[in-house]
């Protein structure tokens, strides 16, 4: 069994879950998430790692609340356990000096780009990091990306809170004024992650997102979370979860994560 | 008499507002609290109007016409106003969507609903679709807010049955107070609260069973934000199709408003809104006919187990066991929450094919069961949990046409799978005796069929085809050509819509509850003591 070490509502859907895996701890890498099961009936849910600590051997994941499953994690408490963490899964971010890297981070990606950042900063990058959010008091983890941001920009859809609007618009703003960046990395929903996409394409910047499709095993024996890169069929928990965004076919992602839609609303009544 | 709407002369009638007669008449004036089910409240100052001879923008929906009146709903000024009410309005709802300028895009890659424990903007809301802040915000062109909005962020009650509510979205309009108020001699929902605090709910945080909810559902009904929702439909999209039908769980027969996707029924509520309907005809239909214990395939004992089979396999077993006990060895034992044309092809097959006279239909399914079956009778043919398993077990034949498996229907020879309620077509007889038609909304699960349907097959699969084809025919010419219609002028609401205690208990002799957890919570609610509420008065700081 696995404890629950803190649970924290960072958002009004979104709670930090810190639970105790250390063998996950000790040998996660920037790129990389885990597959949690609540309890033993419950389905297998993907988790991007938004941090860990190996002394302690805890893992950190930014959890939305929306449907059963993620519902019954965030009511648990310190002390309460989860049947199973599956982790590191996936491939490892590649790793390079690239020059300068702009990180978007949406909704549970305002934690899931903490990693990405602090490897690429570690790797002598410049880090611009765009986090966007609905509203005021949706923003989080300010310090964790001081911490390796050069820049942090803020942005709220209604203005309540750092600038109005979406990070791709500042990061459009920025390409437009002439500010080199290199790599883009997107962690969010398929929606923010595709007009990334299509913002980055006419520049050139190569592009990487966080696929979130639905999950199974997570190595790569099931196929469930299959989805489209450049044409070709790709597993997002072996192949993935970061691709090339620019290569992506969005709504493939979108239908296949729906795929279960009927019973995910009939178990949240 | 004559009014001037926007330059042009209405009629208008004494005693009507502005906003009835502008509707009335074609005019739109932007309005949120107004129902037309409901007296005006005057709360959201959204229709605002000008009218010669009253000083500054009064209310449409308070204003009662007067003969001449000259009134203008369009003018630059008063849509200004309206604007600017709007704009705050949206300030204290969770307003970010309405006012992203992506959101076609957006709506265009996601169109459905999202589902989240917690509504932070209109693409995780469950009213998505059907949002009347959504409309107005398009039609008074609103795309940005003066500043940031306001963000309740207090925990939504998830813990009434049926009803969420989250008053994170509630943009206090009235509207659940006022037609609660309205329908009810003693109103559940207050405002309670001041300022930012102020919310639509139960004094001293009650849950809705304690305060004595009848649950009507008038209120999420009428709510036009998604801050009350129906916890079953919640994240459903549009439905594919709509039906209005009859509710068959009581003889008040109310009129309902179905909505269906993919042969199921997530909702159903009261088609006509002025009147309150009962918690079982809004409520708990869908949790009803979609539960997992549905009986969905034809079985037959084998042995000391029961075993799936075909229908023609259990048509078979069925004729085998029945065809010796012929005669006033017989009884076929139903209640009256089957169609009309259900009892029709029971009584024939009971009389004319087993030629038997005890055919037995319970009057009122409550009280009723168990039933004592006449001295004699071997064989039994039932539609649900009407008698003990001790007295099935004497029998030598038990054939069961039910929608749930029983204690009882361990004793059943043959055990066929029934549709019922929305599932079926034909009519019933509500309490003045009059004949409601009944529309077909869902598809019965798995291969359960209507009573009749089984009845005929049944008739056919004990050699008389002849028979069993003329009273299929005779059924269905009943079903196409009857001209009953559905109750929607009724004067007043119905007993159990008005005192939760006067609802049906029971369904085909199942306990309803026991099918609805739900239910289980309205019928007992966890109640506060007399000292208990006491003592929370007592220490109310804002009285």
């Amino acid at each position: 069994m696995f404890r629950v070490l803190g649970n924290r509502k960072v958002t009004p859907n979104a709670h930090e879950m810190i639970v105790e895996a250390p063998e996950v701890a000790r040998k996660a890498q920037a790129g990389q998430f885990a597959l949690l099961m609540v309890n033993e009936h419950s389905e297998r849910i993907p988790y991007t790692l938004s941090d860990w600590d190996k002394e302690a051997g805890s893992v950190t994941f930014i959890v939305l609340e929306v449907g059963k499953s993620t519902s019954d994690f965030v009511r648990l408490q310190p002390g309460d356990e989860v049947a199973h963490v599956t982790g590191p899964l996936g491939m490892p971010l590649e790793v390079d000096n690239f020059g300068t890297v702009a990180l978007i981070g949406g909704c549970y990606g305002l934690g899931g780009v903490v990693p990405v950042g602090r490897t690429m900063k570690a790797a002598g990058n410049r880090v611009i990091t765009f986090v966007e959010a609905r509203m005021e008091g949706m923003h989080y983890y300010l310090d964790k990306y001081e911490s390796f941001s050069d820049e942090v920009v803020q942005t709220t859809t209604d203005g309540s809170n750092g600038i109005k609007g979406h990070g791709v618009d500042i990061l459009e703003a920025r390409l437009k004024e002439g500010v080199q960046v290199d790599r883009v990395f997107a962690v969010g929903c398929p929606f923010m992650m595709m007009i990334t996409a299509q913002l980055t394409q006419p520049y050139e910047i190569k592009t990487f997102a966080a696929l979130n499709p639905i999950m199974l095993d997570g190595t790569g024996m099931c196929g469930a979370c299959r989805c489209t890169v450049g044409e070709e069929t790709k597993f997002a928990c072996v192949d993935g979860p970061f691709f090339d965004a620019h290569l992506v076919d969005w709504h493939e992602l979108r239908d296949r994560r729906a795929a279960y839609i009927r019973i995910e609303r009939d178990v949240c009544k | 008499m004559k009014i001037t709407l926007n330059g042009t002369s209405v009629t208008a009638f004494e005693g009507e507002n502005v906003l009835e007669v502008a509707l009335r008449s074609g005019v739109d004036i932007p309005h949120l609290c107004y129902h037309p089910v409901m007296p005006s409240i005057g709360a959201c100052r959204m229709c605002l109007v000008e009218i010669d001879g009253i000083n500054g923008y009064p209310a449409s929906c308070t204003t009662t016409v007067a003969d001449g009146m000259v009134v203008r709903t369009r003018t630059e000024a008063v849509r200004d106003r309206q604007r600017e009410n709007l704009e705050l309005i949206l300030l204290e709802h969770p307003s970010s969507c309405l006012v992203c300028y992506k959101k076609e895009a957006c709506q265009l890659f996601r169109p459905d609903k999202e589902k989240a424990g917690t509504t932070t903007g209109c693409q995780s809301c469950s009213n998505k679709h059907d949002c009347e802040v959504q409309r107005l915000t398009v039609e008074l062109n609103v795309t940005s807010l003066p500043v940031g909005s306001f963000y309740r962020n207090v925990e939504p009650i998830r813990t009434d049955p049926f009803i969420e509510n989250d008053p994170n979205l509630c943009i206090l309009c009235g509207r659940c107070e006022h037609i609660c108020r309205h329908h009810h001699e003693s109103p559940v929902i207050v405002f309670t609260g001041r300022g930012p605090d102020a919310r639509a709910g139960q004094a001293f945080d009650h849950t809705l069973s304690q305060t004595g909810c009848r649950f009507c559902g008038s209120c999420v009904d009428l709510c036009p934000t998604g801050s009350l929702a129906e916890r079953f439909a919640k994240w459903y999209d549009q439905p594919e199709h709509t039906f209005e039908t009859t509710c068959a769980f009581c003889d008040a027969a109310c009129a309902l408003t179905v909505m269906e996707t993919e042969g199921r029924v997530f909702s159903a509520a009261g088609l006509d809104q002025k009147l309150p309907i009962c918690v079982l005809g809004r409520f708990t239909i869908p949790y009803f006919l979609s539960s997992r214990d549905r009986l969905t395939h034809p079985e037959i004992k084998v042995g000391e187990v029961m075993r799936e089979v075909s229908w023609e396999a259990a048509f078979e077993k069925a004729t085998a066991i029945l065809t010796p006990l012929r005669g006033e060895a017989f009884a076929f034992v139903c209640d009256r929450s089957g169609t009309v044309e259900d009892r029709l092809a029971a009584r024939t097959f009971t009389e004319e094919v087993m030629g038997s006279t005890h055919y037995i239909e319970i009057e009122d399914g409550e009280d009723a069961t168990p039933v004592k079956l006449p001295d004699g009778v071997r064989a039994v043919m039932l539609t649900g949990d009407f008698v003990d398993r001790k007295t099935l077990a004497g029998l030598d034949a038990v054939v069961m046409l039910d929608c749930f498996p029983t204690e009882a229907g361990g004793e059943a020879t043959v055990l066929l799978p029934a549709a019922v309620l929305l599932e079926t077509a034909g009519h019933m007889v509500d309490e003045t005796g009059t004949e409601r038609p009944m529309v077909k909304c869902a598809r019965a699960p798995g291969q359960a069929r209507q009573d009749w349907e089984i009845i005929c097959g049944l008739i056919s699969a004990m050699g008389d085809e002849e028979r069993a084809g003329g009273l299929a025919d005779e059924i269905a010419a009943r079903i196409d050509g009857s001209d009953a219609v559905i109750v929607v002028d009724r004067q007043r609401a119905p007993d159990p819509a008005l005192d939760i205690t006067k609802i049906r208990t029971r369904y085909r002799g199942h306990v309803i509850a026991e099918r609805v957890p739900p239910l289980q919570e309205v019928q007992t609610p966890r109640g506060a003591t007399t000292e208990e509420a006491l003592s929370e008065v007592s220490t109310c700081s804002e009285c």
